[in-house]
């Protein structure tokens, strides 16, 4: 049902158009009554705080929901709602440098909320990775480090023989479609949040004998409303993975906005190996701490944790002393280091498959060597198996 | 106009296409050519209509003309357009005139002074009602239909509009949605002022300003009451336009882009008013259960006699839900003070001027009708009291300023206030001779009959052709009824001196809790119900034993009297107040709504209603709600509104209550813009109701008359017995009239 615009309905009804008719809507500024975004300003603050040493590290949060629905006159009520919220968003911290001097009301609610979700992490029994699939999900802690471009990339050379190989795009930026495919189109899995919803029927043919499915576009409402059931049920990736009735032939890897959030959580509780995308600057070396905190207090049991550095520059004194830093750090966690190629890029721009149309380019070579060491991490009593040229 | 657009259009008269396109060939022919066959033609139809009314004939013969009269009345009634009416008219004319020249020549031939004084007040009542019947149909045979102009001008150059809410003692609640509503109107920010005038001075409306950022004004004493406080403001304000809205009447986000448009086109321009809308049913609705199907009566001034105002430039301005240019306002020393009835002196006074006011018949704003009877009745009473004292100390006829065609339209309109007396004279005529024996008439039965009926049965079918949207037939003389006796007293004082009477606010809002029947309010009907009875009863007994000389009059008086008694048990049944459980009412509308609940699950469904503190949802066929479930609201539009928080209440089968919580100021006024302020709720059901069909329309009368007399007799004896067991158990010197009013 649509509403109906009641302006054009009156003047219809005296036989004029509305067409000169000027919407001017109120504005609020001078609302004072104390009761507007208090709440707002708490839980936006709540996501921050995760993560507090990272200075520089952008925390995305997508488009920066107006939590109206937490708007209410007293704060009792807000926190009925936020507790309804099973796996939390923000992760309990041990040691926590408390940064902002937050107004007493706010600081008092959040560790009410931190330690009823420790309580209910530590209650409930974890998330089981269901589907039998190889799930790998690619996280980072900052943005712009290449998360969709080493997904797309793993999609097209990670082929099993007798397997599928399927992308999930869980970054309402909607980019790895364009990674995989030259057209665009279909439905996405923000269209296909219902539990019943036939997420292998949707899945689009990609190059290489991938498969994708992509975010979708969708609106505000829509978001919101996927949001809210990420929150509510924490088991909701694992569901759709397992109706989607895949084999141990089959491979999902999965693509998250960056940052420690709803969609990434979800991608965590859902896989087996998670790589870490990085690359050789201060900003990603000064988040390692909390990234790695993060991916600890979500650790299921048996999941893998490695890193992949990338855009690394070879000819800058400064990318090599870095890169040389994180291997340090790392060790063998660190299981590859990407090149700095722009040819990947530039594949994006003209819609073209990298691996096909320059194979032999070093960010192409790399993420093929990636793909060995990825396979070797899933398989590692396989022999090392072909992979897609 | 909306009114006429809501319905399909009857035929327009082929004559009347053909008398237009003569027209049109005769506007074209030299002018003295014309102005020959204008004055030639007007004088044989002056000689036709002498010759007509003054004919004396016979029995048969008249009989023969009145059936011929008539039938052509019935044929031309299917056909619409002015011609059509106008033709009516002069047959409704033509028989009344007749009527009234006999009855004046033939029939005041009385044999003792008893039959005089009956006979001249009859005779007087029946005057009055034939001038007020001939005025009427100046006023309303040619409504105007105006249309809105639309805004051509860019935004910037629309002018300031403050906007006055004068109060005195309502409540914040109801006040709280008007001047939400008045912020959200759609005019640019900087050229849209609200101010609230407080004269009860109160704290919390203060506050409350404060808190939305709209002007609060006060002044330190309450001198001539609401028009006191809108001058007062006016000294303090400097928009080039003023608008006014009652505290309870809510404006549309439209109204003013629909309402300014006349202002630039017609500099001189002083007033343009709108309907009066009422989302609530009045006691009348209420009581008798016609809301919605009966037109109120407020439907017939603001649909029609307005309109008709309109077209003669007197539309009068109706205290509220109006725009007015503040320098033609303060020419005329603005809204006058010199009788309670202030917003009919203020037009009157800026026509005069030779100012221009206007009418458009959308309604932009809606408001709550008077709760109660009683609260009806003093509202009823002022105005009557504020006519008359206009009519003595500014009359319409006398004075200079205004045409022909204003001082018509402004006398009816002062002059329908002086119906208590003949209304209370034809509520007791026949009584005259059943009781009493006096002989008020002095013809023969069948003769009256001859020439009573076709005045009647004519009026009643004009009117109803010109009326039938906005009021139905017969519940004129139900209105009137009601209010005959209460008003005769205060319009009789305010005539004699008009210095007398003071304002006596109408308060609105409230809840009535329990059924009661208002006794004491009822007595005047009771009474007259008694005697009514009393005269049918000896009227019958007459008839049954009494020789056969007078039955024909005895017939005709025993009708009458029947007629009588119809009408006033109808009064009798509007003072049983019935109880109402909900003090918000509720505006029936359809919108798209997605409800969140707290799981995170959510669905689209559509609103049956809405009022001030939550919806009633159709939900769709799986869900159901349960009792205080927390759930969010949002509106389906472009772009999708807020989520406003609500609790569910209840859920029956497909229908469910929701109660808003407590949300901030600014959820409350975004949720008043998509609801309230929606510019088409009001005028879509504006003009909608049945067409008038008489015969109906008196079986409905008689019906709720019935069922009054019935209910009467219950509550009697109920209220008696409490009566008794009261009188029983404690012998208190406590007044026991007192005890009776409330049960």
């Amino acid at each position: 049902m649509k509403y109906v615009d009641d302006v054009t309905k009156l003047f219809e009804s005296f036989g004029e158009t509305a067409g000169s008719y000027q919407e001017i809507q109120p504005s609020y500024k001078n609302f004072k009554d104390g009761l507007t975004p208090l709440a707002t300003s708490m839980i936006e603050q709540d996501f921050t705080e995760a993560l507090p040493q990272a200075t520089t590290a952008v925390f995305l949060l997508d488009a920066p929901t107006p939590p109206l629905l937490l708007i209410g006159p007293h704060m009792e009520r807000a926190t009925n709602i936020v507790t309804s919220l099973p796996s939390p968003v923000t992760a309990p911290l041990p040691n926590e440098a408390t940064t902002a001097s937050t107004p007493g009301d706010n600081q008092r609610l959040s560790e009410l909320l931190r330690e009823l979700n420790q309580i209910r992490r530590d209650g409930l029994p974890m998330p089981r990775k269901q589907t039998k699939a190889k799930v790998i999900a690619i996280v980072s802690a900052n943005g712009g480090v290449g998360k969709s471009t080493v997904a797309a990339g793993l999609a097209k050379a990670l082929g099993h023989p007798g397997g599928r190989t399927i992308a999930i795009d869980l970054d309402p930026q909607n980019a790895l479609a364009s990674h995989l495919s030259a057209i665009k189109q279909g439905p996405g899995l923000i269209q296909l949040k219902q539990p019943d919803a036939d997420w292998s029927a949707h899945c689009l043919p990609g190059y290489c004998d991938s498969e994708y499915l992509p975010f979708g576009a969708g609106s505000a409402n829509d978001r919101r409303s996927l949001k809210l059931q990420m929150f509510e049920d924490s088991d909701w990736l694992n569901q759709h993975l397992v109706s989607m009735n895949l084999s141990e032939n089959d491979t999902v890897i999965l693509d998250t906005p960056s940052g420690a959030n709803v969609y990434s959580q979800q991608a965590l509780d859902a896989a087996d190996l998670v790589l870490v995308i990085t690359v050789a600057d201060a900003a990603s070396y000064l988040a390692l701490d909390t990234m790695a905190q993060w991916l600890e207090t979500s650790r299921r049991r048996a999941q893998q944790h490695r890193y992949v550095l990338n855009q690394q520059e070879g000819s800058r004194s400064f990318s090599r002393d870095m890169s040389l830093l994180f291997q340090r750090r790392l060790g063998s966690d660190l299981i590859s280091t990407i090149r700095l190629d722009h040819q990947l890029n530039e594949s994006l721009a003209y819609n073209r498959d990298p691996l096909q149309f320059s194979p032999d380019c070093i960010g192409c070579q790399d993420i093929f060597s990636l793909a060995r060491m990825v396979r070797a991490l899933l398989a590692p009593d396989l022999a090392d198996g072909q992979l897609a040229p | 106009m909306t009114a006429q657009l809501n319905v399909r259009p009857a035929q327009t008269w082929r004559l009347q296409g053909l008398l237009e396109t003569f027209h049109a060939r005769f506007s074209r022919w030299p002018k003295r050519c014309r102005q020959g066959l204008k004055i030639s033609a007007g004088l044989m139809a002056a000689l036709l209509l002498l010759g007509i009314l003054t004919a004396p004939l016979d029995l048969y013969s008249q009989a023969a003309f009145a059936a011929v009269c008539f039938t052509v009345s019935l044929i031309i009634r299917k056909h619409a357009g002015r011609l059509a009416i106008l033709t009516l008219i002069t047959l409704s004319l033509i028989a009344s005139l007749r009527y009234m020249y006999w009855r004046l020549t033939d029939t005041l031939d009385f044999d003792s002074w008893l039959d005089a004084v009956f006979g001249y007040g009859l005779v007087l009542a029946e005057l009055y009602a034939l001038l007020v019947l001939v005025f009427g149909y100046v006023q309303t045979a040619w409504p105007l239909h105006r249309k809105p102009q639309i805004l051509q001008q860019a935004p910037d150059q629309w002018p300031t509009v403050d906007i006055f809410i004068p109060t005195y003692n309502e409540a914040l609640s109801i006040v709280k949605l008007v001047v939400l509503a008045s912020q959200s109107i759609d005019w640019p920010e900087a050229k849209l002022r609200v101010h609230v005038l407080d004269d009860g001075r109160r704290e919390e409306f203060r506050v409350f300003c404060e808190q939305i950022g709209v002007n609060y004004i006060t002044r330190d004493n309450n001198q001539h009451a609401k028009a006191g406080n809108l001058n007062e403001a006016l000294k303090v304000t400097d928009g080039e336009f003023i608008a006014i809205f009652d505290a309870d009447h809510v404006p549309t986000r439209s109204f003013l882009q629909v309402s300014m448009g006349w202002f630039f086109k017609d500099p001189n321009l002083a007033l343009l008013q709108t309907p009066h809308f009422f989302y609530s049913p009045d006691p009348f609705e209420k009581n008798l259960d016609t809301f919605r199907s009966v037109p109120n009566e407020g439907e017939l001034f603001y649909g029609l006699v307005q309109d008709g105002n309109d077209l003669w430039n007197a539309t009068f301005f109706c205290g509220s839900c109006a725009v007015m240019r503040r320098t033609h306002l303060l020419e005329v020393g603005g809204i006058a003070t010199e009788t309670v009835t202030e917003d009919a002196h203020t037009a009157l006074k800026l026509n005069r001027r030779g100012f221009n006011t206007a009418y458009l018949a959308i309604p932009q704003a809606a408001g709550l009708a008077t709760e109660n009877l009683s609260r009806h009745i003093s509202q009823r009473i002022r105005w009557a009291r504020g006519m008359a004292q206009i009519f003595r100390t500014d009359n319409p006829l006398l004075g200079k300023g205004l045409n022909l065609g204003q001082r018509i339209c402004y006398l009816n309109a002062m002059m329908h206030f002086f119906y208590s007396l003949p209304r209370l004279v034809f509520l007791t005529a026949p009584l005259a001779y059943l009781i009493f024996g006096a002989q008020i008439f002095h013809a023969s039965a069948l003769m009256v009959t001859v020439y009573v009926l076709p005045h009647i049965f004519h009026s009643s079918l004009t009117n109803s052709s010109i009326q039938g949207r906005f009021r139905h037939s017969f519940w004129n003389e139900v209105y009137e009824s009601v209010l005959a006796w209460y008003i005769m007293r205060p319009v009789l004082f305010a005539l004699i001196n008009p210095s007398l009477g003071t304002f006596n606010v109408t308060d609105k809002g409230g809840t009535t809790e329990k059924e009661y029947f208002d006794w004491k309010l009822a007595r005047p009907y009771i009474v007259l119900l008694t005697l009514n009875m009393l005269g049918l009863a000896i009227g019958s007994v007459k008839l049954i034993g009494g020789d056969g000389a007078e039955v024909a009059t005895l017939m005709i008086n025993l009708v009458w009297t029947l007629y009588n008694i119809i009408i006033v048990s109808t009064a009798v049944a509007v003072a049983s107040e019935s109880s109402q459980i909900r003090s918000e009412p509720r505006v029936p509308a359809d919108l798209p709504v997605r409800v969140h609940r707290q799981d995170g699950t959510w669905f689209d469904c559509t609103t049956q209603n809405f009022s001030q503190k939550g919806v009633g949802l159709n939900l769709p066929d799986d869900t159901r709600l349960c009792p205080d479930e927390s759930l969010q609201l949002s509106i389906l539009c472009t772009p999708p509104s807020s989520l406003f928080p609500a609790t569910a209440m209840f859920n029956h089968g497909n229908v469910a209550g929701v109660q808003f919580d407590a949300m901030p100021l600014r959820l409350q006024s975004e949720l008043v813009r998509l609801t309230f302020s929606r510019a088409d709720t009001w005028a879509s059901s504006w003009g909608n109701g049945r067409l008038d069909a008489p015969m109906s329309a008196l079986r409905e009368v008689s019906r709720i008359g019935l069922r009054a007399i019935l209910g009467l007799f219950m509550a009697t004896l109920k209220d008696g017995q409490a009566l008794l067991r009261k009188r029983s158990n404690t012998p208190s010197p406590i007044d026991s009239t007192a005890e009776m009013h409330r049960s």
